[in-house]
Order: structure tokens, then C-alpha cells, then sequence
């Protein structure tokens, strides 16, 4: 079973915050966030003024800093980013908040679809056709 | 032969299927000064696109996965100026506040700006076509959406559209409210004169009465 380590609502971290394991945070942290090999979930509660560098990274709360993922960057409806991301996938749901820029490696392949309100560029999500999508919604 | 009592839902971009209240989605229909601007930058390695907003994230995520750089910044065009009053003591605001795109100079090769123009006063519009002209590297392109006629299209003029990129041939406009914002219907000139220092590259006319303007800032 994986770990997954959760920074509480009332912690506040100023600094590095490292490690190797899957990690959520629902405080603030003002600094830089390393997690390279393991997935970051800002909680929607959690307050981060930070560079922030893993392989994912979900958004449901507030990030100001610039996002590096090796894998995907995910902002829920209620999230908030300020900053510049750069990941291979990027999936921004509609109502969530951005100011920056994004960059994603050049693929080959079209844009994929969109799946349940998200838009997501990963090319081995299913193409579900626009039809369906819209639908859903 | 008998007539439905009732009209076809419009086709032309005013269709309103809401996804939620405040909000209604239109069918996609094609812009062909989009298709045109997505040609011509995407020759280029690794173009720059700022999109003005209202932000739609699939439009970023869809340009980004073309192989762009998509910056996101929402503008805000400033209100009217005050006038003075005829007769009264109050005197016209000597400083407007500033029209300001917050991104840096000549570094974008594509602007996307929507409806921008039409939430513009007519006094501030040569401000906004000097900010754009600012943050458009050279060679680069504005892509600039202004309706032609407000009566005709009322549902329209009372909202702001937030547009999704399906294809490089297919967008959608889904309604936000524009609220405490007036629109202008600029006439074509006004809008050629604004935006004078950029070469206009084409104005298309579409069925539900938008102009696109494509505008090229020339060498």
C-alpha cells in the first residue's frame, strides 16, 4: 500500500518541502515543493505561494507559482492558479481559475477529447465523441 | 401545408442549450479568420498565443497541445470616460484610468481577443489597439471579434462570449453575463483606425451579425 502524507489544514510551512512519497496539502506553504516521483494534491483548503515540481499535480486549491510535472496538471472547478505550468497533459476544468501560461510538450498525435467538463489533452484517453461529451454535461 | 407554430432553434451561434444557468453554449460554427491565423502560426515552432479571456481552459489546453505557448490573462477594458456636464462644475477625470494588457512587449505571435472591442468606449479604443500593437511581436496576428449591429443581435449584445476551440475550423460561444459592462457596436472604420499601425489582413462577416478581424503587425 502507498503512502500518502497530509500537511493539515493548520500547518504552515515556510521553506523546501521534499519527499518521496504521495503527498496532499491542505495548510500553506510559501517556498518550493518537491516531489518528483509522486503525485501532489493541493487540497481546498490549501494556500500554496511555491514553485512546485512532481509527476502529478491536482489543484482544488489555491497555487501562485509556477507548476512542473512530469506527468499532468489537473485544476478542479474550484481551483486557483497563478503562475506558469509546464507538464505533458494539462486538464482545466470549466470555473476554475488560471493567470499564467502553459506549456506542453509537442505530441504527434490530435488533441484528444474531452471527458466529463474537463479538457484534457492526453493522448491515451478514450475518444468519446463530442456528442456524447456534450451530453454529460 | 402546416407551418411549426414555433421557429427553429438559430443556428448561427445565438442557440442557447444551457449547461447551467448562467450560462448557455452554442453550437460550433466555423471562423475562418481563426483557421487562417492557426495556418499561419503554427509554421512557427513554438508560437506564442495570449488569450485575452474570458478564460475557457479547453481553448488553452486544445492551442498548448498544438505545439503553443498559451498565455492567459484576463483584461478588463476600462469604463467610459466621465463627461463634464453642460453647465456644471464638475470637470472631465484628467487621468482615465489605464487601458493595460499585463503581459510584456512584441513577444506574442497571435492575440486573441475576442469581443474585447465592443466592452471598449469609443474614446479608449486607439488605447486598445496601441496595447495590442504593444504585445504583439512582429509578424505576429490579432484575432478580433466586434458585432455589427447590436439590435440585431440583442441576445448577444447583453453578454460576453467565452470561446471554445473545438478544431482549428470550429469554435463555440458560450454566453457569460457581461454585468455593469456596455457594449458598442464600433463601426468598421473605427475599428480599421484603432487598430491602425496593424495591416488588416481580412474582415468576415458572419451569419449572427460578429465581425472577425484578422490584423497582422507588418515589419
Amino acid at each position: 500500500m502507498e503512502n500518502i502524507v497530509n500537511i493539515g489544514q493548520s500547518v504552515q510551512i515556510k521553506g523546501q518541502l521534499t519527499g518521496s512519497e504521495d503527498l496532499t496539502i491542505e495548510g500553506m506553504v510559501d517556498g518550493k515543493i518537491m516531489v518528483s516521483d509522486h503525485s501532489l494534491t493541493i487540497g481546498a483548503n490549501g494556500k500554496i505561494s511555491a514553485e512546485v515540481h512532481a509527476k502529478t499535480v491536482v489543484v482544488v486549491g489555491q497555487v501562485v507559482g509556477n507548476i512542473t510535472a512530469d506527468d499532468k496538471v489537473e485544476i478542479a472547478p474550484t481551483g486557483s492558479v497563478e503562475g506558469d505550468i509546464r507538464a505533458p497533459r494539462v486538464a482545466i476544468s470549466d470555473g476554475a481559475r488560471f493567470k499564467g501560461s502553459i506549456d506542453m510538450e509537442r505530441k504527434s498525435s490530435a488533441p484528444a477529447a474531452k471527458s466529463s467538463g474537463l479538457a484534457t489533452a492526453a493522448p491515451v484517453v478514450q475518444d468519446i465523441p463530442r456528442s456524447a461529451s456534450a451530453a454529460e454535461r | 401545408m402546416k407551418f411549426p407554430w414555433r421557429q427553429p432553434a438559430p443556428q448561427d451561434g445565438l442557440g442557447a442549450v444551457g449547461r447551467s444557468g448562467e450560462q448557455s453554449e452554442a453550437a460550433a460554427h466555423a471562423c475562418p479568420s481563426l483557421v487562417r491565423a492557426m495556418d499561419r502560426i503554427f509554421k512557427r515552432d513554438k508560437p506564442e498565443i495570449l488569450d485575452l479571456g474570458p478564460f475557457c481552459g479547453d481553448t488553452a489546453v486544445y492551442l498548448a497541445d498544438r505545439g503553443a505557448r498559451v498565455s492567459v490573462t484576463e483584461f478588463f477594458p476600462p469604463p467610459a470616460a466621465p463627461v463634464a456636464e453642460p453647465g456644471g462644475t464638475r470637470e472631465p477625470d484628467p487621468s482615465p484610468s489605464p487601458l493595460v494588457i499585463d503581459q510584456p512587449d512584441g513577444c506574442f505571435d497571435l492575440v486573441l481577443a475576442w469581443e474585447h472591442a465592443d466592452f471598449t468606449p469609443p474614446d479608449r479604443l486607439r488605447d486598445f489597439g496601441a496595447e495590442i500593437h504593444r504585445v504583439l511581436a512582429v509578424g505576429g496576428l490579432l484575432l478580433l471579434f466586434a458585432l455589427n449591429n447590436l439590435s440585431r443581435a440583442e441576445a448577444m449584445a447583453r453578454t460576453l462570449g467565452r470561446y471554445r476551440i473545438d478544431e482549428d475550423d470550429k469554435i463555440a460561444r458560450e454566453a457569460v453575463p457581461a454585468i455593469g459592462r456596455r457594449r458598442w457596436a464600433h463601426p468598421t472604420r473605427e475599428i480599421e483606425r484603432a487598430l491602425a499601425p496593424l495591416s488588416i489582413q481580412g474582415i468576415h462577416l458572419q451569419r449572427n451579425q460578429m465581425r472577425e478581424f484578422l490584423a497582422l503587425k507588418p515589419e
